[in-house]
This record gives C-alpha cells, sequence and structure tokens, in this order.
C-alpha cells in the first residue's frame, strides 16, 4: 500500500520534472513562435549593472582557444570573472594570468577555482562514475555559491558537469544562466562527446566549421573566431 | 633558415624519430636549411641526431622537451613542422609561417586528422605522415601555402551580451533582426512596420521608425550600455500629425 503510494508520488515528481525540464530548456523554446507567448502587466525596467562570466578551462587546445575566444570579450562589460579548471592543470593557470592582465586597466576581479577531473581521456566508464561525481560535487558548490550570469565553455569535459549544474539552477527557478557552447576548432566533421551532450542543452550552439552547421541545424557557423 | 619542430604539451614518439634521422637532415640541408630546432616533449630521449657534421649534413642541431615561449621560437623559425594539436596549429598559422603539421597514427579517435586534412584541402598547410616527412621536405610543398586569415572572436562577445541582457525573447529577436536590418541597409533607423489590431479586430498597419529602448539609447547592444537602466519599452518616432498618433 505504502509502495504504491511511493510510486505514484514519483510518477507525479516525475511527470512535472519533465513539464519543467520542456519550459526550461533552450532546445525546446527556440521552436516556439514568440508571439504565442503573451505578456501579461507591465514593462519592465532593470538596471544593467555588472555580470559575472564563468569560463571553463579544461587541457591544452582547448585552453589556448579559449583564451583566444576571451579575446572578443569587453571585460568592463564583466567585471567578475569565475575560471574554473581541473585540479592537476598547472597551465591554465599561467594562461589566466596572462589573459587578465591583458588591459592596463583594472578591470574588475576575477577568481580562479578548481575541480576534480571528470573523466580522464580513455578511461573506463565504470570508475567515470565516481570521478564524474566528485566532480559534480564540487562543481555544484562552486555554481551555487557563485551563480554566474553566463557560463561560457568549449569541450573540456568538466564544461558538461558544470553546464548542468547551472542547467539544475535554471530549473529549480534560482536564477537563468544561459549557457554558450563553443566546438572546438579542431572540429571539421564530427562533435566532440561534450559538443554532443551540450548541444542539447545550451542557449547558444557555436561550430566553427560549416558542414556541422548542416549536421547540427541550432548551431551557427562562425568562421575565423580563433 | 631555420626549422622548429613542435610536438606539443606530450610526447610524439614518430615524429621525433623521423625528424632525427639522416635522410631528413639531407632533405633539410638540399633545401637551404641550416638550423633544426626541437621541441621533444616526453619524447626527449628519443632523439637521437647524428653526432658527425657530415652525417647531419651541416644543420646545427638544438633539442630540449619543453618551452614557455613557443611563439618566440615559431617567429625565428623559415618553417615549422608541428603535430596536429589545436594550440601549435593556430600559432603556427597566424605565425605566417610555413607549416607541415604531421598527425599522429598513434593516437586513438583521431579526430586532429579532421583538422589537419581540412587545412591541408584548403591550402593553408600541408599535411605530412612522420615517414614521409623527408620527402615533403624535398618537394617543398610548403612554399606555395595561402596566408591564414586573422581572427576576430568579437561574435562571442557580442553572443554572450545577447544572452545576459535578461530581456525579453522578443526583445533579442528583435535587436537581432535591427542590427541585421542595419548591416544590410546601411540605414541607422531603418523603417519597420508596426500592426495593431483594434478592439473590433480589424488590423492596421504603418511605418515607423524605431529609437530604441528606454534606457537602451539607439538600439546597439553591441556597444556598451549607454546608461545604468534598460528596458523593454521601445520607443519609435513618427510624423506627428498622421492617422499613425490618433490610432496607436
Amino acid at each position: 500500500m505504502a509502495l504504491r503510494l511511493l510510486l505514484g508520488i514519483c510518477t507525479c515528481g516525475a511527470i512535472l520534472l519533465f513539464i519543467r525540464l520542456y519550459y526550461v530548456l533552450p532546445i525546446f523554446s527556440q521552436r516556439t513562435r514568440y508571439a504565442s507567448k503573451r505578456r501579461k502587466g507591465k514593462a519592465s525596467v532593470h538596471q544593467s549593472k555588472g555580470k559575472m562570466l564563468c569560463v571553463v578551462l579544461g587541457s591544452g587546445g582547448h585552453t589556448a582557444e579559449m583564451m583566444r575566444l576571451l579575446q572578443g570579450i569587453e571585460f568592463d562589460r564583466y567585471m567578475e570573472r569565475l575560471y574554473i579548471v581541473s585540479n592537476n592543470d598547472t597551465l591554465s593557470l599561467d594562461q589566466i594570468g596572462m589573459v587578465e592582465k591583458h588591459g592596463n586597466i583594472y578591470n574588475g576581479e576575477y577568481y580562479v577555482e578548481r575541480v576534480p577531473r571528470s573523466r580522464d581521456v580513455g578511461q573506463p566508464w565504470t570508475s567515470t562514475l565516481i570521478s564524474a561525481a566528485n566532480c559534480l560535487r564540487r562543481a555544484a558548490a562552486i555554481m551555487f555559491d557563485y551563480k554566474p550570469d553566463v557560463v561560457l565553455c568549449n569541450g573540456p569535459g568538466n564544461c558538461v558537469i558544470v553546464c548542468l549544474v547551472a542547467l539544475v539552477i535554471r530549473v529549480l527557478g534560482l536564477k537563468h544562466i544561459p549557457i554558450v557552447y563553443v566546438e572546438s576548432f579542431a572540429r571539421v566533421r564530427t562533435l566532440s562527446l561534450s559538443g554532443k551532450i551540450l548541444y542539447l542543452l545550451a542557449d547558444r550552439f557555436i561550430v566553427q566549421w560549416p558542414m556541422l552547421a548542416h549536421k547540427y541545424p541550432h548551431a551557427e557557423f562562425i568562421p575565423h573566431l580563433v | 633558415m631555420s626549422v622548429y619542430v613542435t610536438v606539443g604539451s606530450t610526447g610524439f614518439d614518430e615524429l621525433v624519430k623521423a625528424v632525427c634521422t639522416q635522410e631528413f637532415m639531407q632533405a633539410l640541408a638540399s633545401q637551404g636549411f641550416q638550423r633544426l630546432m626541437v621541441q621533444c616533449g616526453s619524447s626527449l630521449d628519443l632523439f637521437t641526431p647524428p653526432t658527425t657534421r657530415s652525417e647531419s649534413f651541416g644543420i646545427s642541431i638544438e633539442s630540449f622537451d619543453y618551452t614557455n615561449w613557443p611563439q618566440r621560437l615559431i617567429e625565428q623559425a623559415d618553417l615549422v613542422i608541428c603535430h596536429a594539436g589545436t594550440g601549435s596549429i593556430l600559432e603556427a598559422l597566424h605565425s605566417g609561417k610555413p607549416t607541415i603539421v604531421v598527425v599522429n597514427p598513434s593516437l586513438m579517435d583521431n579526430h586532429q586528422r579532421e583538422i589537419a586534412e581540412e587545412l591541408a584541402t584548403e591550402g593553408y598547410v600541408v599535411e605530412a605522415k612522420p615517414d614521409l616527412l623527408a620527402k615533403a621536405i624535398l618537394q617543398g610543398e610548403y612554399t606555395g601555402l595561402r596566408p591564414y586569415p586573422a581572427a576576430d572572436p568579437r561574435p562571442i562577445g557580442e553572443i554572450i551580451d545577447q544572452e545576459t541582457l535578461r530581456d525579453p525573447e522578443w526583445k533579442k529577436e528583435f535587436v537581432r533582426y535591427i542590427d541585421e536590418e542595419r548591416k544590410i541597409s546601411k540605414e541607422r533607423f531603418p523603417a519597420m512596420a508596426l500592426s495593431t489590431v483594434d478592439l473590433d479586430g480589424r488590423p492596421s498597419v504603418r511605418m515607423v521608425s524605431p529609437r530604441g529602448f528606454v534606457g537602451d539609447g539607439f538600439l546597439k547592444i553591441s556597444q556598451k550600455d549607454t546608461g545604468q537602466w534598460t528596458s523593454d519599452i521601445l520607443t519609435f518616432c513618427t510624423h506627428a500629425q498622421s492617422n499613425k498618433v490618433s490610432e496607436l
């Protein structure tokens, strides 16, 4: 009897969750016509103060590309930057230092937070569950604490975890954190694993080669970013 | 003239072995190169160049595992041979130096091949396998390469601005259309058709000139915010004596 009640509650919970996800996930909302969203009430006026940009950094090639992408962002519009790096990634720390000292003007503050690696290349999937859970725990603590205004990532495994947490924050209704994903310059014909996952979750999905934009209709093709 | 070989942040045994052979040295010498610098990464102990001057065909050879200044070394080189990692490829491409890209055949899931092949097909680099490197040098294909266009990452900044605008979807879409229209028609204030429906259900259209949102000034998202406030109240300009005004 109690079991049936529990089952009933779980089913209701699952249905509510899926309905919420439908309204929240960008891949569904792009298809609805904006005219059909009727807004009641008065116009909104809000203050456009400094925002926090969250950048997820991974190994070597990803970081090199991300540093080039960051050149296109005006830091005085994002007065706080949060860099999420892997525990064993020292190279990225130097790169962050360089890009932050780039301008002569003191452009706000930046924070560096470390997470355990979610998965090493070729790591068996069984141990990946444990390492990913570890990464998730730390990423959740960071994201719930800082609640950045936007997440920018370009492919390392950690970014899937960070974006999942951002999505949870959105689903819970705490804050709308858009995800901007830029697939690596190295990906000409196929998406990376992170790309395939985040194609379904990101608000903006940018690819750097035209073939991918044909294969993935929601993707935006922008050449010569790096 | 000098050649710089780089394997990136890990190692690349096949490439390191291929660039210390006599065959490779001879190929370099025949093309007029005198100096060879090899960044070996973790494959340093596999780098065993010839010891005598005649065996190395007069090429002066330097090798090391890692460097903090890859760009400086690329600047000094007249030819760059690099592994197919994104970081190295981009540095080489933007340096303007002729580049030979070598894909690592022993890497699993070889998506490095995609970028090397694509860039080679488009004529920006030469792609070669480690054992065919000497031949590639002799054929001198690296001399006729296209210069790589400069990078412009600003669209990413614009996209992030659009996503963080915290404005309703219609406003983001509206501004996107206006920006596109401005680029195409070169008009600062493109005209827009504003349609309304009265209480009896009769539609009416008139042309007006949108002038921005209250607080935001003139509809330019990619510029800095003009003020501390922004809104979704759209302002527009129209002829004061037309029917539009009384209708609206």
